[in-house]
């Protein structure tokens, strides 16, 4: 019988280690807010990151939006992004989370808060002077997000997103 | 005999969990096979029976939790990608609610854009008419928040058609 | 019934102060088809709640659900023959082999394991609603981004340094 469990044992490893296996903030810190049915959760793969470009590149209703172009480019390397979102005591996992995070591994880049009281949090995994991954918390009157994005960035065409749509 | 007390008290609020899980899906067809799943399920824990407390709130408890997983593997639309990330206002636009004509389904929209549990709790005080107590007990809430949920819900919803009604006067005279 | 007071009772109900009673008298009252114009901009509100209460499972729905249950109560074979010890066995190779070629057949498969999340079920379905999150999620944190740099100089030459904002 025990060479059966040692089996099994052996299959479920294997499973486990093929499955994505992307370091990133929430499998980290956040697993049981995934489970947790106060939250809703969006994943976007790099699969997915593949076929947007592809997306980007076809001519739709012919009008190349300058704004989605600066999104694909900024998400070019991106590996994976990760949304966590709750409208229940929002306040209350956000101070959670917060006390979650390990700041020698996320380093805390930027605080911005709004004058209604809302609050976002950029924190960055660093490798040398690029983020390998951003981690943004955002906490409002009604929701809480956690958003998690993996990939070399470049925050310099992060940026020029925001600038498009002033233009 | 466990099949009479399934037939006298659990069946009669199988109603109520269809309209409940219709609320969070907002589609009929799955609301039915969730509430044939919770019912379902209800029974195969009949060993359980006799420790539950509130049977309905238990029920109810499950016809949410499943719901709202069936919700969150499903296609995401787009107007709540949009009302997450706060970039537009989202109110239906007046042009859209002209064309739908169907006052049912046009209100049934506007819930869709209230935060989950403020729709919930909207949903049990004024379809399912009942007392805060209950409400508490159904969603696991303290009495604040759900008069918070309830007054935030109703306000959003006032709002909504306040703003439609603003040079749609004839709309709502000839929704019948 | 007294129609002078609905006015107020709408209030309390927006205010969410109104009682059941009161809640099923202006459930009443916006019945009617005669109704001044300025309170008719809220008979959608109460005519749907008024709808929504007749929405009802349909009629086979309980003896379908009845006869399945009573399906469930006889053991089947399959149960008799798993209570046979050496089957108990087999059928641990059988889940074994068959988890194996549920995984290779399909990579989106969790195997058991309670600790590892399986985020491929959270994908959206297709490339242009995941376009749609992506764009959103990074127009959001583009404008947050820039919000931030444009306030504290002490901010902004630190971002700079990490991320090459010019």
């Amino acid at each position: 019988m025990k060479w059966i469990k040692c089996t099994l044992v052996l299959l479920l490893m294997i499973a486990v280690t093929g499955l994505s296996a992307q370091a990133n903030a929430i499998d980290k810190y956040f697993k049981q807010y995934v489970d947790d049915t106060n939250f809703s959760v969006v994943y976007i793969g790099p699969t997915l990151f593949k076929w947007m470009k592809k997306l980007g590149q076809e001519d739709n209703d012919g009008d190349r939006n300058e704004e989605t172009e600066a999104v694909i480019k900024a998400v070019e390397k991106a590996q994976g992004l990760r949304i966590l979102t709750t409208d229940v005591t929002p306040k209350r996992f956000y101070d959670e989370a917060k006390a979650k995070i390990d700041t020698k591994e996320y380093e805390l880049l930027m605080t911005v808060r709004s004058k209604d009281g809302d609050n976002v949090e950029f924190l960055g995994k660093l490798k040398g002077d690029a983020v390998e991954e951003l981690l943004l918390l955002s906490i409002g009157e009604e929701q809480f997000m956690l958003l998690s994005l993996v990939g070399l960035l470049d925050l310099a065409n992060i940026s020029k997103i925001a600038e498009e749509i002033e233009k | 005999m466990n099949l009479q007390y399934y037939k006298e008290h659990i069946l009669p609020i199988s109603q109520k969990l269809f309209r409940f899980a219709f609320r969070i899906v907002g589609d009929q067809a799955e609301a039915q096979d969730i509430t044939q799943e919770i019912l379902i399920k209800v029974w195969n824990k009949r060993n359980d029976w006799d420790y539950i407390d509130n049977m309905e709130a238990w029920c109810i408890k499950m016809t949410r939790n499943l719901s709202i997983d069936k919700l969150r593997s499903k296609h995401r639309r787009t107007q709540d990608v949009d009302e997450i990330f706060h970039l537009k206002d989202s109110g239906a636009s007046p042009l859209e609610s002209v064309q739908s004509n169907d006052t049912i389904a046009h209100i049934r929209k506007l819930m869709q854009q209230l935060p989950q549990v403020q729709a919930q709790v909207m949903h049990l005080r004024d379809i399912e008419e009942m007392s805060y107590k209950e409400i508490m007990a159904q969603l696991d809430l303290t009495m604040p928040q759900v008069k918070t949920n309830l007054f935030r819900a109703r306000t959003k919803i006032k709002h909504l058609l306040n703003k439609e009604g603003n040079g749609l006067r004839q709309h709502s005279n000839i929704a019948r | 019934m007294d129609y002078d007071n609905i006015p107020i009772l709408l209030d309390k109900y927006f205010e969410g102060a109104s009682s059941l009673a009161e809640e099923a008298q202006l459930k009443a009252f916006f019945a009617q088809d005669d109704i001044s114009e300025d309170l008719a901009i809220y008979r959608p509100l109460f005519q749907w709640q008024a709808k929504e209460q007749e929405v009802q499972l349909p009629a086979a729905f309980e003896a379908n659900l009845l006869s399945t249950i009573e399906q469930q109560q006889s053991p089947g074979i399959f149960k008799r023959l798993l209570l046979h010890p050496m089957s108990r066995a087999a059928a641990v190779v059988f889940l074994a082999v068959g988890m194996w070629w549920a995984y290779q057949t399909d990579s989106t498969t969790v195997v058991a394991d309670s600790n590892t999340i399986n985020w491929a079920a959270y994908e959206p379905k297709t490339p242009e609603e995941a376009l749609s999150i992506t764009r959103e999620a990074m127009i959001m944190i583009s404008k947050e981004l820039n919000k931030g740099t444009s306030r504290v100089a002490k901010e902004v030459v630190k971002v700079r340094q990490l991320g090459r904002i010019d």
